[in-house]
């Protein structure tokens, strides 16, 4: 059987990469002692799939992970046995028993990403200049970024591995919402929905970056913080819905 | 009581875990007045001193004890440290980023020579003074330990306390002594000078000859032990170990659970300091192991168990305890690991039975290429014995075997030299050119070569070392041999390190200086070649008026007063030299369990210890 879970990822353990994370459930389910299910062949391991790895350095109040369990669990018992061993910054907010594994891995079901991006300005604005800051940008025709590509897509070199190679991405498809949410005297905070095509998505911070570039605004330096709030997937209708909901 | 808030820093730092702490099992404590408070300090990256054993037992043996509270703290990499310079903030440890500088005491385990550069570079981010005399009541005590405590004379300027031994026991001993002579630190060392393994640099002056060599080393006063003794575990079966460790987010170098099987080596290489200093052989019992190593696990969810000691197919039950971890973890997939292994035909069978799945990379510790020269080391490893355990391990199934050898070893010819390159092609043709037609797997082999370093308390304290040229024409011929074996992969270790270790290995307090002088310009992770900096280094002797082939090149008087004569590792100097004439007359001696050599342990009046 597996469970699929919804958990957090805060305080400094934003600033695990995500093999640490990797790493580190795997070590917290062998301390729960919840039965793990392993990969046949000479070097076996547990099956976990991950919905999207986050950037290091970013918050996340919704992240979701499917593992194969070799012996039935409630997720409530999976729940209780896992958030008393993970550390308070990685807890278990919501699991639920899937029968059988879904066609689609984790990853693939990943369709659109919610972010807030609060972040403090040098000086107090004008009321509606940032919104018209939002409009400006999405109004464009298109709004071209310099991306990395996937690893592999570049020149592979036997003496420096595989390059990444820097890629031109119009972001504006990739938008599904930009809007204001917080703006207090110098105090913003946004939300940011990012769709998510065949598995590639573009990173908040590089959506953030453009539109303070393009807009003019003094940011605080070290102000800005992102943090995911949720990961949704699109149903048969095309409508986003929660990642936990059957389709 | 001061927080760093250290957020700002992390945002544009490589790794940035290695700097929050707050990982599973680490310990937070509240801290009152009464509360000693250490600060742990690693001479190298996080993910170096998080791989080390000795360290972890000390930060959970000091946090189990009422008002101690150990914290850590590592060398910061290098943009760290820039972005710590930029905002202005010192030195802090993990578990509270309190300043470095706040802490009663600061302890640095030397593990390795070329580390020295990276203690100083740590006092000075935490703004302590770097040497003991400029260093007034508020600052914190600096403390050594580990290895190369053994001969700490390179940083007698610096430290305030050496331990020499076994640090589990008298840690706690001096601890206690702080806590009753907190207030005042002059006294605190007098009585702490007392303890047995506690040795106080500034209580001992070196008179010099002449020719450089010491005439003596004397106690300021009559108050001072003359000979400061090492400390040991009697009881290790009954030694505290931890079996809630510290599990580090990142990939750190060992990342795995670790049991220690035993204490000291029965074999009695000569080149080996380790084998010498951690006697005698003290072994825990199998159930004791197993016990720990079953909690470990579920305490910390490793997916791998090392049984750790200097040579793990010497421990005597180790199939019973093998049989047991491998039952009790076959259904959570807990692999073992088994390091420091000599290939005989039991440990085969043992490995076998544990590696039934990953069969990577096998290493083997020949050390020298020819018979001869393996008798003058006391390498009791026949080139039959090798021919047949990587016959075995390749039948078994490995496919990757490592050889490591030495040059520059006492006596060495370029025959010897050669003699690396014949026994790895014949190991190579015998094996897998002349191998059955079942084993369809590749073999393919590497060949690691380091160059030979003289340490103090083993029987080549005594020999000079190689010089540059010396290695060099050696790596030269070696890799020219190795070129037309593309099979065989041929690495070497760089010969400046080896030289500089070599210089602190054997050197004396007249080096301190040299080591303050080169941080000063510039030098610090010196273990990294891509750090290393070799013509800082010759300045900074030049420019100290020290010779550095002074304690390389030289060899010893047998009767020479050596830089560590007033340490006593209970293993005599007598005996250390009659292994050296024997090695020079290419004999060998057998094992501690085969025949016991009187090595001294036994006179010491700690009888009944050794195997």
């Amino acid at each position: 059987m597996m469970i699929r879970a919804k958990y957090t990822k805060k305080g400094d353990l934003v600033y695990l990469s995500h093999l640490d994370l990797v790493r580190l459930f795997e070590r917290s389910f062998r301390r729960a002692g919840v039965p793990l299910a392993f990969t046949q062949g000479f070097n076996p391991h547990p099956i976990i799939s991950f919905a999207a790895p986050l950037s290091v350095g970013i918050s996340s109040e919704a992240e979701y992970f499917d593992v194969v369990l070799s012996e039935l669990m409630t997720a409530e018992q999976f729940i209780f046995a896992m958030n008393k061993t993970l550390p308070e910054d990685i807890q278990i907010l919501q699991a639920i028993q899937l029968d059988e594994k879904p066609t689609n891995g984790l990853m693939q079901e990943a369709a659109l990403m919610v972010y807030s991006v609060a972040f403090s300005l040098e000086h107090p604005l004008q009321n509606g200049i940032l919104t018209e800051a939002i409009d400006k940008l999405t109004n464009q025709s298109e709004v071209i970024i310099q991306k990395k590509g996937k690893e592999g897509s570049g020149k592979s070199n036997k003496r420096f591995g595989k390059r990444k190679r820097m890629k031109q991405v119009d972001i504006l498809p990739y938008i599904h919402a930009f809007t204001l949410t917080k703006d207090e005297d110098i105090f913003v905070e946004l939300l940011l929905e990012i769709k998510v095509f065949d598995q590639a998505t573009i990173k908040p911070l590089l959506i953030f970056n453009k539109w303070i570039e393009m807009a003019g605004l003094s940011v605080v330096s070290d102000s800005v913080f992102i943090e995911r709030k949720e990961i949704l997937k699109v149903d048969k209708d095309q409508h986003y819905i929660s990642i936990l909901q059957s389709n | 009581m001061t927080r760093l808030n250290i957020k700002s820093l992390l945002a544009n730092v490589e790794k940035p875990a290695r700097y929050v702490g707050n990982e599973i099992n680490s310990v937070v404590k509240s801290i009152t007045d009464d509360t000693i408070r250490f600060a742990w300090c690693f001479p190298d990256l996080y993910e170096i001193g998080m791989s080390h054993l000795g360290s972890l037992i000390m930060y959970h043996l000091l946090n189990e004890q009422d008002n101690i509270f150990c914290e850590r703290c590592y060398t910061p990499a290098a943009d760290m440290e820039e972005a710590m310079k930029h905002e202005g903030m010192p030195l802090f440890t993990l578990e509270t980023k309190t300043p470095v500088k706040e802490f009663d005491m600061i302890g640095f385990t030397l593990q390795y020579e070329l580390s020295y550069t990276n203690i100083l570079h740590m006092l000075t981010l935490a703004n302590i003074p770097l040497l003991k005399k400029d260093r007034t009541k508020k600052d914190p005590l600096v403390i050594f330990g580990g290895p190369c405590a053994y001969n700490p004379e390179p940083l007698a300027d610096i430290a305030d306390l050496v331990i020499i031994g076994e640090a589990e026991e008298v840690m706690l001993e001096v601890l206690d002594c702080y806590k009753k002579h907190r207030s005042d630190k002059d006294i605190f060392l007098e009585k702490a000078a007392a303890i047995q393994g506690v040795y106080v640099p500034s209580f001992y002056e070196f008179d010099y000859k002449e020719d450089g060599c010491i005439e003596a080393i004397v106690p300021i006063n009559e108050k001072t032990p003359l000979i400061i003794k090492k400390r040991i575990i009697k009881n290790l079966d009954e030694s505290y170990f931890p079996e809630k460790p510290l599990i580090p987010f990142l990939n750190v170098v060992h990342d795995r659970a670790t049991i220690e099987l035993f204490r000291g080596c029965i074999r009695g290489c000569r080149f080996c300091q380790a084998g010498i200093i951690y006697r005698p052989v003290r072994e825990k019992k199998p159930e004791t192991l197993a016990k720990t190593a079953k909690n470990i696990i579920a305490n910390t969810g490793y997916e791998e168990l090392s049984l750790t000691s200097l040579s793990t197919s010497d421990y005597s039950a180790l199939k019973v305890l093998t049989e047991d971890l491998t039952n009790s973890f076959a259904q959570n997939r807990v692999g073992l690991s088994l390091p420091s292994l000599r290939l005989d035909n039991t440990t085969m069978d043992i490995l076998k039975e544990v590696q039934k799945v990953r069969k990577s990379g096998l290493t083997f510790a020949p050390e020298a290429g020819t018979q001869r020269l393996r008798d003058v080391i006391n390498k009791g490893i026949t080139e039959e014995d090798l021919l047949l355990a990587v016959k075995n391990a390749y039948e078994a199934g490995w496919n990757q075997v490592k050889l490591y050898f030495m040059i520059g070893l006492p006596t060495e010819t370029m025959v010897d030299v050669e003699g690396i390159f014949d026994l790895v092609v014949r190991l190579e043709h015998e094996v897998y050119h002349k191998r059955d037609k079942q084993h369809t797997h590749p073999l393919k082999i590497g060949v690691s070569v380091s160059n030979f370093v003289p340490k103090p308390f083993t029987p080549f304290q005594w020999v000079p070392q190689n010089s540059m040229s010396e290695f060099r024409a050696k790596h030269r011929f070696l890799k020219e041999k190795f070129r037309t074996k593309k099979s065989i992969q041929f690495n070497y270790h760089d010969a400046d390190t080896s030289i500089l270790e070599g210089v602190f290995a054997r050197g004396d307090r007249r080096l301190s200086p040299v080591l303050l002088k080169a941080y000063e310009k510039g030098c610090k992770f010196d273990g990294w070649a891509e750090h290393f900096k070799m013509d800082k280094w010759k300045e900074a002797f030049h420019e100290c008026g020290v010779d550095m082939d002074f304690y390389t090149l030289r060899e010893r008087h047998e009767n020479e007063v050596f830089p560590w004569e007033h340490i006593d590792v209970q293993v005599t100097r007598q005996f250390l030299f009659r292994e050296y004439e024997r090695a020079l007359l290419e004999k060998t001696t057998p094992h501690c369990l085969a025949q016991c050599s009187a090595c001294g342990y036994q006179q010491t009046g700690a009888g009944g210890l050794c195997p």
